[in-house]
This record gives C-alpha cells, structure tokens and sequence, in this order.
C-alpha cells in the first residue's frame, strides 16, 4: 500500500508518460496505469494545452500544424515540462521549448513569437532572429496554405529595441 | 441573504450563471435574467513572471457589477486534496478577490488539480478514505478560520477509477459536511457524467447523501466523447439534469443558489441569445 502523497507522485508519472519507481506501484496503481480513462484524463489536459497555445502562439501553432507536428510537439511539452495553468504563462514556457527545437525554422518562428511576446509585455530588449529563409516567404506561406520556401540561405529579423515596433528583415546572402 | 428576484424566488434559492469578464454585451444581456453571478478567481487571472494577479479590467468590470449584485465565488485550482500541500497561489488571489465582491459564499471542488507544485491540466477525484477526509477537513477548517464567509465544497466527475475507498461518494460527503460544519454543492451533471461513464448509482447516492448540507446546485451541459460524458460545460441544459435538479430542489431544505455553468468558449458558439433563453427557461422549469 502507497502513502498518500507516494500515490499522487505515481499518478502524476502516469498522466504524464514518466517513469515510475517500481516501489510506487500497487495494485491500483497498476489497474490506473492499464485503463483508458488514463488516456482520457491525458487526453482532456493536451486539449487544453492545445487551445491555450494556437490561441496565444498562432505562428508557431500553424507551422507546427504545417508539418504536421502539432500535436506530438503539444504532448511532448506537457509530458516533460511544469506546464502552467495560466495560458499566456504556458505559451511562453511553450515558445521558450520550441525556441531550441533541432529544426531551425521552428526554432526560428518560436524565438521570433516568443520574441514579440516579450516586447508586448514590456520587455525593453531587442532580439535579434536568424532564419535560414525568407520569413515574410514563410509567414505569406502559412497565410495563404501555400508550400513552405526552402532554405536559401541566412536571412535576421530584428524585434524591440529602441524602436519597440521595429520588425526589420535583412536577408544575408547565404 | 439577499432575497433572490428571478422566479426561483418563491422557492427561496436564486438563479445563477457564470461570468468571467470581458464580454459587456453578454453581461447585460445576462445579468437581469439571474440573482448572483459565479465568479472564478483563477479564471480572471494573468500569471506572468512568476506572480498570479486578477486581471485589472476584468477585477474593474466585477466591482462594477457588484454593486447590488451578490457573487457566487467559485474557485477551481485550490487543489484542497493535494497531499504534499494545497495551491497558495489561489489563495492569494481569494484574498485580492473577496474584498471587492460582495459574496454569498465561496467555495472549491473536491479534487486535486496539481501534485508537488505540478499542474495536471485536468482535475482528479479524491480517494474517499479516512486519511484523506482528515487531511480535507483540516483544510476545510482554515478556509473557514481565515474567511468570514461560507465555504462549500463540490462533487466533481470520477476521471479515474476509484482507489479503494473507507466511504461511499455520499459518505464522505456526509461526514465533510457533518465535520466541519461546510456546505455542499451537488453538480447535478457531474452525478449524470459518472452514471454513464461507469455506472455510478444516482439514486443510491442521493438516498445517502445527507441534503440539508446542499447549498447550492450545479447544471451544465457537456459532450460525448469516445463514449465518455464530460463535464465540458459547453452546451445547453439536457432535461435530464433538469429533472434531476428538480428532484434535488425538493429534497434541499437549505438550497440558496442554482448555478448554471458555461465556459466563454462556448459563448461565440451558443451566442448571446440562446445563454439568455436557456437561463430564462432554467428559471422558469426550475420554479415550477
């Protein structure tokens, strides 16, 4: 038999894929850890996360849909992180995860988002955004349902600053 | 109590729906078809950089409307059955709330909504054994010390199986209740979701549960998915959980509100017009 606090540490690394240490599995544990509703309760909180990040990081929500990644890039960040309840706060966690993915357009979007996040909160800094393609050529592709450009080479886009509304691009040939 | 005004009133209890800020044109059609509006702290606040706050324009629209208006304060992330230590960060905000709003009462679910400081995204039901009526009571006693308000808590939907239990659902209600003097309030579609979903007895529970305890009732009205009832709050009222209610509204000597619940996400969808005319039917089914 778990403890109390033993049994509610088990069933938040059953929600969240995690592992789980063989002395903090009884009987009912094991019964959770085998149900559907297991996959319900899961299930019920990726929905909420979904809806929470196309809501406050629809650029990178729409690539991600683009490549057809979104919902593994949703479930692996609510398995692996401390998401917050409050939804700006989890889609800046949310930005912050996809701004060191291993693609470089989705690190690029990410940042760039997570970028503008910041300066509309406030944040006097100016960061600095390096794509290996045209952005406008990629934002225009999710706008119109278009095919995304291929690389073509370094391209810098420049949010905040001294001129807070600056979005400047300067295309680098590669 | 403020004296309800809408057609429950005869009935003693007043008719209530949820309002979390940011829609005008919804509250003033809303507002003069209910007596009190729920009102969910979590819901109208903005965490950033590590510190939750109500919203300033959402806290400005409540006092606004709280002038005359009593509010259902209606919390959902205290996780009041977290063994490892409940969610401060909501009392914070109970404390910024409470003393704008002029409320009946306040009250929390029966759940837990984060472990060791990790939020689950989703709300679990609370093991009914002794352990955990103790570790509930002891906390239902501090809301009690440091607010001068009632404070009621709710049956939430079983997501999970069941761990092995020392009560039935309507026992540990009971005995809460009878312990530490705290009201109930019974989610009519929460009792519907768990019957479909894995055969929970209604009748057998409301044979059991003790309702001079109820204060207050929730409806609500959900969807089916792979099978599974949820409490989604999206929908209009079934009339099978107004019949329910009803049958609860009659059995509840001490009945103050009945409170239908709709998150704003599904407000565009239903629109403005049809949250009124099912507030104004809810009224009138209710009161008969």
């Amino acid at each position: 038999m778990t403890s109390l606090e033993q049994q509610q540490r088990a069933l938040l690394a059953l929600i969240k894929k995690r592992s789980l240490p063989r002395e903090d599995c009884d009987e009912y544990l094991r019964h959770v850890g085998a149900s559907d509703e297991l996959g319900l309760v899961r299930e019920i909180a990726l929905w909420w996360r979904a809806l929470g990040i196309e809501r406050n990081c629809p650029l990178t929500a729409k690539l991600l849909r683009k490549i057809g990644r979104f919902e593994p890039a949703v479930e692996s960040f609510y398995c692996r992180h401390a998401t917050s309840p409050y939804m700006e706060e989890m889609a800046v966690q949310f930005l912050e995860a996809m701004s060191v993915d291993s693609d470089p357009l989705m690190r690029a979007m990410a940042a760039f988002e997570l970028a503008m996040a910041r300066v509309a909160q406030g944040d006097p800094r100016e960061f600095v955004i390096e794509w290996d393609r045209d952005p406008t050529a990629v934002l225009t592709a999710l706008r119109m349902g278009d095919p995304l450009p291929q690389p073509d080479g370094l391209h810098r886009t420049t949010v905040g600053g001294a001129q807070s509304d600056l979005r400047s691009e300067i295309p680098i040939p590669g | 109590m403020e004296t309800p005004s809408t057609q429950t009133a005869a009935h003693g209890f007043g008719l209530a729906t949820t309002y979390e800020g940011g829609d005008a044109s919804l509250l003033e059609r809303i507002a003069p078809l209910v007596d009190y509006l729920e009102i969910t702290p979590d819901s109208i606040a903005r965490r950033m950089n590590s510190s939750a706050r109500l919203d300033e324009s959402t806290l400005a629209e409540i006092r606004e409307l709280g002038r005359g208006r009593k509010a259902l304060v209606h919390g959902v992330g205290l996780s009041i059955g977290t063994a490892s230590g409940w969610n401060e960060d909501y009392l914070r905000l109970l404390d910024e709330l409470l003393p704008e709003v002029d409320a009946l009462w306040h009250s929390e679910h029966l759940g837990l909504t984060m472990i060791e400081g990790e939020h689950l995204g989703s709300m679990l039901a609370l093991p009914r054994t002794e352990r955990m009526l103790e570790l509930v009571c002891e906390r239902v006693r501090r809301l009690q010390e440091a607010y001068s308000l009632p404070f009621l808590v709710e049956n939430i939907v079983h997501l999970l199986p069941d761990a092995p239990a020392d009560y039935s659902d309507a026992g540990f209600l009971n005995a809460l209740a009878g312990r530490t003097g705290c009201g109930l309030i019974l989610d009519v579609y929460n009792l519907e979701c768990d019957a479909h979903n894995y055969g929970f007895d209604i009748e057998v529970f409301l044979a059991e549960l003790e309702m001079q305890h109820v204060r207050e009732i929730h409806l609500a009205g959900g969807v089916l998915h792979r099978g599974y009832r949820l409490d989604v709050h999206s929908r209009l009222v079934a009339d099978s959980t107004i019949a329910l209610a009803r049958r609860v509204i009659a059995q509840a000597p001490n009945l103050g509100a009945v409170t239908y619940e709709l998150l704003p996400e599904a407000v565009p969808t239903l629109g403005h017009e049809a949250v009124a005319r099912e507030l104004a039917r809810l009224s009138s089914l209710l009161a008969s």
